[in-house]
């Protein structure tokens, strides 16, 4: 439904609020961007089925690679959607093929994840054009919208670990997959 | 139980579907209209369940394996199809796919895994092309493709469920019967008598 209920003109905007209101506009941002819930949603199964302490470092790299789209988002905001898509396909892919992939691709990954999350946000924005707490709440929704989403897997798959609950998040990550291909052909279609 | 509510809920799914909805174009976009696309069309349909009854058939990791490749191939497909890359005879295509399956089904065949993800994977990228090529890009077609990736990875579950009858007393023949009723589907499509 998250994914159904987004509005186009509605993401992005950066309103009118401010302050502290303004943060929380910001973090919602991400709630608003379909991309953005695919690429949280695949990434959150990668780093929810990897483990505990993995799944803690891709958390970390997450937030540096969201850091580090900051000052990128002014160039390469045109790409934030399409780079969401291809990440996002990569990190399904890795669920459901349940790969042991080498811990500097693990994180690499998380980063790349991190930075195209927020390129996407950012929307083309200079990062001195706008608030402190926007940048705060562009920042924290995905971070937190990542981390709980890990968290809830990490401890279903804690609860109950039989191989078939691993096998429905691979599932999953299989149909993940699956939308963000569909999805980043569309975008090839129509000119990204 | 469950697996009678499983198999209940399938054949009410096959008795209920009428081809005329699925590759007739118009589709108005939007979830609901990928979600039924798969499921009111007898040739998805049956194609989608035969994947899981014969996962069900091979066993382990097909059982799993064959559900998380199809969608990753049918991506591929749709990906062939919206970008206009021409593929001809796709429908043969689908609707060997059920003829096949149904086959393999029927006869109970087992073949290595690494056979069972090539000739699914064949048949998933007919099936994705067929999608790719109707998915109405003006109208919602992130909803369109959410609904149909969701509702293919259903009707795979409703396979699985069925060949799960495998376990049961004469299981084996009712799921049998299932693999013969997919291939005269598939057969029926062939000879365009549906």
């Amino acid at each position: 439904m998250a994914i159904l209920w987004p509005g186009a003109l509605y993401a992005h905007g950066f309103g009118s609020a401010e302050g502290y209101a303004q943060t929380l506009e910001s973090m919602l941002e991400s709630v608003y961007a379909p991309v953005i819930l695919l690429l949280l949603s695949a990434f959150a199964v990668m780093a929810g089925t990897s483990g505990n302490q993995r799944s803690k470092h891709l958390l970390i790299a997450f937030a540096v690679g969201s850091l580090a789209g900051f000052p990128a988002a002014s160039t390469l905001g045109p790409l934030g959607a399409t780079a969401c898509l291809i990440v996002g396909m990569l990190c399904a892919l890795y669920a459901a093929a349940g790969l042991d992939l080498p811990r500097v691709m693990h994180l690499t990954l998380g980063c790349v994840a991190g930075a195209a999350v927020s390129i996407h946000n950012l929307d083309g924005h200079p990062l001195a054009s706008l608030s402190f707490a926007t940048h705060m709440g562009v920042f924290l929704g995905p971070m937190l919208a990542a981390a709980a989403l890990t968290g809830w897997i990490g401890m279903i798959l804690q609860a109950a670990p039989q191989p078939l609950v691993r096998i429905i998040f691979r599932i999953f990550a299989s149909w993940s997959f699956a939308a963000n291909a569909i999805f980043t052909a569309v975008q090839f279609k129509s000119g990204l | 139980m469950k697996r009678n509510t499983a198999a209940l809920a399938l054949v009410t799914m096959l008795a209920t579907a009428t081809a005329a909805a699925a590759h007739t174009g118009g589709i108005q976009g939007g979830f609901a209209s990928g979600f039924f696309h798969p499921v009111l069309g007898w040739d998805h349909v049956a194609a989608m369940v035969a994947v899981g009854i014969w996962g069900a058939f091979l066993g382990r990791p097909a059982i799993f394996l064959l559900p998380i490749l199809f969608p990753i191939v049918m991506a591929f497909g749709a990906a062939l199809g919206i970008a206009g890359v021409p593929i001809s005879n796709i429908e043969t295509g689908i609707a060997l796919s059920s003829i096949v399956l149904g086959l393999l089904v029927l006869f109970g065949i087992r073949t290595p895994l690494w056979v069972a993800a090539l000739v699914v994977g064949i048949f998933a990228i007919c099936h994705g092309y067929a999608h790719g090529v109707e998915l109405p890009e003006s109208l919602n077609p992130f909803a369109y493709a959410i609904g149909f990736i969701v509702s293919t990875g259903l009707l795979h579950l409703c396979g699985i469920g069925i060949g799960f009858l495998l376990g049961v007393k004469g299981g084996n023949y009712i799921v049998r019967g299932f693999g013969a009723l997919i291939a005269s589907v598939g057969a029926a499509f062939l000879v365009g008598a549906m």
